[in-house]
């Protein structure tokens, strides 16, 4: 009875024994695919991230060189394109507001006044000093020639005009001469005129009929149009 | 028969014991690599993502400004065209020389064709033409730059104002005057003394602008 007890007691030692091992190589081995199913996730992850590496490195690459490539053109075709527009502005101010001389000495030749003869023995158009400042010293003064050959002109006319009559309907006549010699220029302030009676020269001596008298006329400064002749 | 019960309690004792830390630690295996190398992984794979992302967007820009660039360059490429375009009427100068060339012949030619003479007191002087070179190249404010030319002439009133005319609407050359200074004759001769200075507008180098 004992012996066989004994011998029970034995298989059920056994038979927990299995159980208990069963169950822990149960557990372990639910345990080793567990960790298995995460290293793959960790794999994964590591596989991945390698990838968005490389995938982050090639951007940035790519990135710096373009940066690099566009931080030298970029300021250099600014450059580029504002300097053609500020030449191009030029050219079309040059070409639009350069001074003509053709229309003054068509005017001077056109207009004379309608009781009068009158002779010019002196006929001069300079760049107006005093409108467009005197050339200076310096850098300024290399674009002080070009601002006054673009700028206003003055013209001086000297001559004799016969006068017949009248000092003041003569005198009137010059100042409607040189307000018509406003073609293409425009004039600026009155023009100004001088009359030298004392310098007179009386041909036949007869002062009231016929005399000789030396004039001068400053037209004002003259300012240009956007007109082609 | 108690010792045996005992002994039994004993065996599944240790047993639940044993199954309880094979449980523990093979749980806390999987959990440990979990918490140990796949989060922080994952969370370097997230960063790394968003870091991507964001260098995606910044090359969305740096295109949008590479597309700027070519336009500010095919700006640049219409406005050289329109300047060598408005320039076709300037002429091509000698900056050592302080000359323009065939602009003084174009005007030597037309003096000719006005009958422009020589003053008296230079038509003894050697060489001496209607036109000359004056000496003088100016710079404009945007890099324009002017040849000077001198005209003196012996000539009738209306000839020298026909000459100034045609010269002035010339289609080839962009020629601006300075002064004149027309002085009659004292004997009362038709023949006028005219002096004259003009600029010559020049051609740019349109390569080198803004480079």
């Amino acid at each position: 009875m004992f012996e066989l007890n004994l011998i029970k007691d034995k298989a059920k030692a056994r038979q927990r024994r299995r159980v208990i091992f069963l169950s822990i190589v149960s557990i372990l081995f639910l345990a080793g695919l567990l960790s298995i199913f995460v290293g793959s996730l960790f794999w994964r992850e590591t596989t991945e991230l390698k990838k968005t590496n490389e995938q982050i490195a090639g951007v940035d690459n790519s990135l710096k060189t373009m940066k690099a490539d566009l931080d030298v053109r970029e300021p250099a075709a600014r450059k580029r394109r504002n300097a053609l527009i500020e030449a191009w502005r030029e050219d079309v101010a040059v070409r639009q507001d350069r001074p003509y001389f053709s229309p003054i000495i068509r005017d001077i030749v056109s207009y004379h006044p309608a009781s009068a003869r009158f002779w010019y023995n002196q006929i001069s158009i300079s760049t107006n000093v005093e409108g467009g400042g005197p050339r200076g010293t310096g850098t300024d003064s290399e674009l002080a020639a070009a601002k006054s050959l673009m700028g206003t002109r003055g013209l001086e006319a000297s001559g004799y005009i016969q006068i017949e009559g009248s000092d003041i309907l003569t005198e009137s006549e010059l100042r409607t001469v040189a307000k018509q010699m406003d073609g293409m220029l425009k004039l600026v302030g009155e023009p100004k005129y001088t009359l030298d009676v004392s310098s007179e020269i009386i041909p036949g001596g007869d002062s009231e009929a016929s005399r000789y008298v030396p004039f001068t006329m400053r037209a004002a400064q003259t300012q240009f149009t956007r007109e082609a002749p | 028969m108690a010792k045996g019960a005992g002994s039994s309690g004993g065996d599944w004792t240790a047993g639940i014991v044993a199954i309880v830390a094979a449980l523990l630690l093979g749980g806390a295996l999987p959990i440990g690599l979990y918490f140990g190398l796949y989060m922080p992984k994952e969370k370097e794979r997230l960063d790394a993502v968003k870091k991507l992302d964001q260098l995606n967007i910044d090359m969305e820009m740096m295109l949008a400004r590479g597309e700027r660039v070519r336009g500010l360059e095919e700006d640049g490429s219409q406005m050289e065209e329109r300047v060598k375009e408005i320039e076709t009427p300037f002429a091509l100068g000698d900056a050592e020389k302080l000359d323009v060339p065939d602009v003084r012949a174009t005007l030597l030619r037309l003096a000719e064709k006005h009958q422009l003479a020589l003053r008296p007191e230079r038509q003894q002087q050697l060489g001496a033409e209607v036109v000359f070179t004056g000496g003088d190249r100016i710079t404009f404010e945007k890099g324009l730059h002017a040849t000077k030319l001198q005209i003196e002439a012996k000539a009738r009133f209306h000839d020298f104002g026909r000459f100034v005319t045609e010269m002035e609407t010339l289609e080839q050359f962009v020629i601006i005057p300075e002064s004149l200074v027309c002085t009659g004759d004292a004997n009362g001769g038709n023949d006028h003394v005219f002096i004259m200075v003009v600029y010559v507008v020049e051609r740019r180098d349109v390569d080198a602008i803004g480079r």
